[in-house]
């Protein structure tokens, strides 16, 4: 059974919790017992929102806060649904819970033009490469089921989107209520021949191909005699010369998650022993072809703690392993959920492939000095070498 | 990648941050089959060396006796080190007197014993076996949990964890939970149980035990803390039990499955959350968890 990560997001009434549930429901992942809690709560009927708000506080305004994480599971596939806040006030919640997701299934009120905060959600997902997106236009069954409705949500969607080469898109209609083209696909849109939302899923292939030509290793740390890390990208192999911007490494007596063993593949969990000059440190990144440093970037950012005032700031920032001091440039007041561009500079250089900064795979965190929050997320646009 | 590679390979990495960012933590053993797991998964995480994590046993005094030999083995076996601590102290030294209830729960009073325990040992984390498949607080839960310095979870204020970048560093006081087994489901657990041949305490499998008839169903194990009244029903059944926790708050399962492939079997008939089945201590309020969790619960 494979794994896959997807994350609903919508604007608040667009009826993102109903689909989740329906989601649920109809694919018989929820217990006897929770359901006779949500039919007792919905008065008769399920209240499908309350199965994912889960905070007393949710409950009693009525809408989502934070980032929920449910789980079903098909004859192939292990889904972690991760459920985003629509509320523009959480915006950092939803891209923070969108970031580690593969597919992402943005719901669209059939109803109404769309709002400047489904335009935010779908920057989100262009900021965040998600591979896939499933655009579901909701409530068709309150449009009577016409095309032509389905069509205008359609053109307005692709004016606002400008998705990048490696992004796909699927148009769904659906009426998460009655059900129709979530689980199963029904009659009632005839002028539809696509796949139901779940069938969308389920046809997306498995772990896209790795198009890295360079292996990456990164160290997470030291224990008496080992050095502890993970494969970043490519092949690990025993058997490779790893390089740094300045030396060379042999690994002996290597360990894929726990095991004895020469080979592993990316997000693998290696260890092995350390020789006996000890070059290593946690953060630092080890290729087949030596990596670069920098120290000068460009970052497009989510903010995600208070308010800042335009002036020079400085900041805990990690990637991957790596911790350094980061001194942003801040040329204009930022709020909140702004995402932005800026330039940063770092204490100590960070290793880096090129080829990676181009695929948008750089993420960072920025974190307070004081509180010890973490009050920004990105991706680096651009090193200066 | 397969689902159990991929969850093994997450917590292993999680346990390894978890490691590598703390100076002292410490992993809740219950002897419950999630921190059973959690010392296996530790175990790959460091190996050729040891577990850098000492064990912290929260003892309600209301264990089941099958639970504390099986947590003795295990520690001497694997060479590991652990701190057991007492509610039954914790209690004492706070003047609380013992629930009156039918059924007296010390399940909320763990807190206690554990806030204690971070005290004293200066524990800046804390390794839980915590689901978010468990319940619907949890399902909110972050995966390096913060705790300021009264132990308290803030719910609404939660670092935010994008490309699952764990954010580990706090002031001198503060602590964090840490949940390797945040993205696992109870079937996850059993099926990778059933891969590693992992051991389990014989509670978990069918077996033929006195409990005592509630009027919903339930059975509990009749056990020396319930308050037994005229009315009630002892019997017989052959059960087992789908939680491990205090004797007074935990429902056994009528149950005919005596191998981790029967008890698979039977899960994937079940039509029964696990908390649902088990744990009186959720029945009482639909906020139980998060209330629980706010003071410092696991």
């Amino acid at each position: 059974m494979r794994i896959l990560k997807v994350f609903t997001c919508g604007n608040v009434d667009d009826g993102k919790s109903t689909l989740l549930g329906r989601l649920l429901l109809d694919s018989d992942s929820i217990s006897v017992d929770i359901l006779h809690q949500l039919t007792e709560q919905g008065g008769g009927v399920p209240n499908l929102a309350l199965l994912t708000d889960g905070l007393r506080a949710e409950r009693s305004m009525g809408i989502t806060i934070d980032v929920a994480y449910k789980f079903f599971t098909t004859k192939q596939t292990k889904y972690i649904l991760v459920d985003t806040p629509g509320h523009q006030e959480y915006t950092r919640n939803m891209y923070a819970g969108a970031s580690e997701c593969e597919v992402a299934v943005v719901l669209i009120d059939a109803l109404k033009p769309i709002e400047a905060q489904t335009r935010k959600h779908l920057e989100i997902m262009q900021a965040l490469s998600i591979n896939h997106v499933i655009v579901a236009v909701n409530k068709m069954d309150a449009v009577g089921f016409e095309q032509a409705v389905f069509l205008e949500r359609q053109s307005e969607v692709k004016a606002v989107l400008n998705l990048l080469e490696n992004q796909r898109l699927h148009w769904i209609p659906i009426s998460a209520l009655a059900g129709d083209h979530v689980v199963k696909r029904t009659q009632v849109m005839p002028w539809y021949t696509g796949p139901s939302i779940l069938e969308c899923l389920e046809s997306i292939p498995q772990d896209p191909v790795d198009p890295s030509t360079n292996s990456l290793i990164e160290i997470q740390g030291l224990v008496k005699g080992y050095a502890y890390g993970k494969v970043v990208q490519g092949t690990f192999s025993a058997s490779t010369t790893w390089k740094n911007s300045i030396h060379t490494l042999e690994i002996k007596e290597s360990y894929v998650n726990g095991v004895p063993c020469e080979n592993a593949h990316p997000g693998d969990q290696i260890a092995f022993q350390i020789p006996e000059e000890p070059t290593l440190k946690r953060g630092q990144q080890w290729a087949a072809e030596a990596p670069l440093q920098f120290t000068e970037c460009t970052v497009e950012l989510c903010w995600m703690g208070e308010a800042m005032e335009p002036g020079t700031l400085e900041f805990i920032l990690r990637r991957g392993t790596a911790e350094r001091r980061a001194r942003i440039a801040l040329p204009k007041r930022i709020n909140p959920n702004d995402i932005q561009h800026l330039d940063m500079s770092l204490s100590a250089p960070i290793d880096v492939l090129m080829e990676r900064i181009q695929a948008n795979q750089e993420r960072i965190i920025l974190i307070d000095k004081t509180t010890n929050a973490t009050i920004a997320a990105g991706i680096i646009k651009t090193i200066v070498i | 990648m397969d689902h159990l590679q991929y969850l093994e390979t997450e917590a292993i990495e999680i346990l390894r941050e978890t490691a590598f960012q703390f100076e002292r933590p410490v992993l809740l053993f219950s002897g419950g089959k999630d921190s059973i797991c959690m010392v296996h998964l530790a175990r790959l995480a460091f190996a050729p060396n040891p577990i850098p994590f000492t064990l912290l046993h929260i003892d309600t005094g209301h264990n089941f006796a099958e639970t504390l030999t099986f947590r003795d083995e295990l520690v001497h076996t694997m060479g590991l080190s652990i701190e057991v601590r007492s509610v039954t102290q914790a209690m004492r030294k706070r003047e609380i007197a013992e629930p009156k209830a039918k059924f007296p729960s010390r399940n909320s009073m763990q807190s206690f014993a554990l806030l204690d325990a971070i005290q004293e040992l200066n524990i800046d984390a804390c390794i839980g076996g915590g689901r978010r498949d468990e319940d619907k607080a949890r399902a909110k839960e972050r995966i390096f949990s913060f705790r300021d310095q009264e132990g308290t979870w803030n719910p609404l204020s939660q670092r935010p964890e994008p490309w699952n970048m764990l954010n580990g560093r706090i002031n001198p006081g503060e602590n964090v939970r840490v949940f390797p087994l945040s993205n696992w489901t109870e079937l996850d657990v059993w099926s990778y149980i059933q891969r590693e041949q992992i051991a389990l305490p014989s509670l978990y499998f069918a077996h033929e035990r006195l409990c005592l008839a509630l009027p919903d169903g339930a059975l509990m194990a009749y056990n020396p803390y319930v308050r037994l009244e005229s009315t009630d029903v002892l019997i017989e059944r052959s059960v087992r039990f789908r939680t491990i926790g205090d004797m007074t708050c935990t429902a056994a399962i009528p149950s005919m499955a005596g191998s981790v492939e029967e008890v698979i079997a039977e899960l994937n008939q079940t039509q029964i959350s696990e908390r649902g089945a088990t744990r009186l201590d959720d029945r009482i309020s639909e906020a139980g968890m998060e209330d629980r969790k706010r003071q410092g619960y696991f």
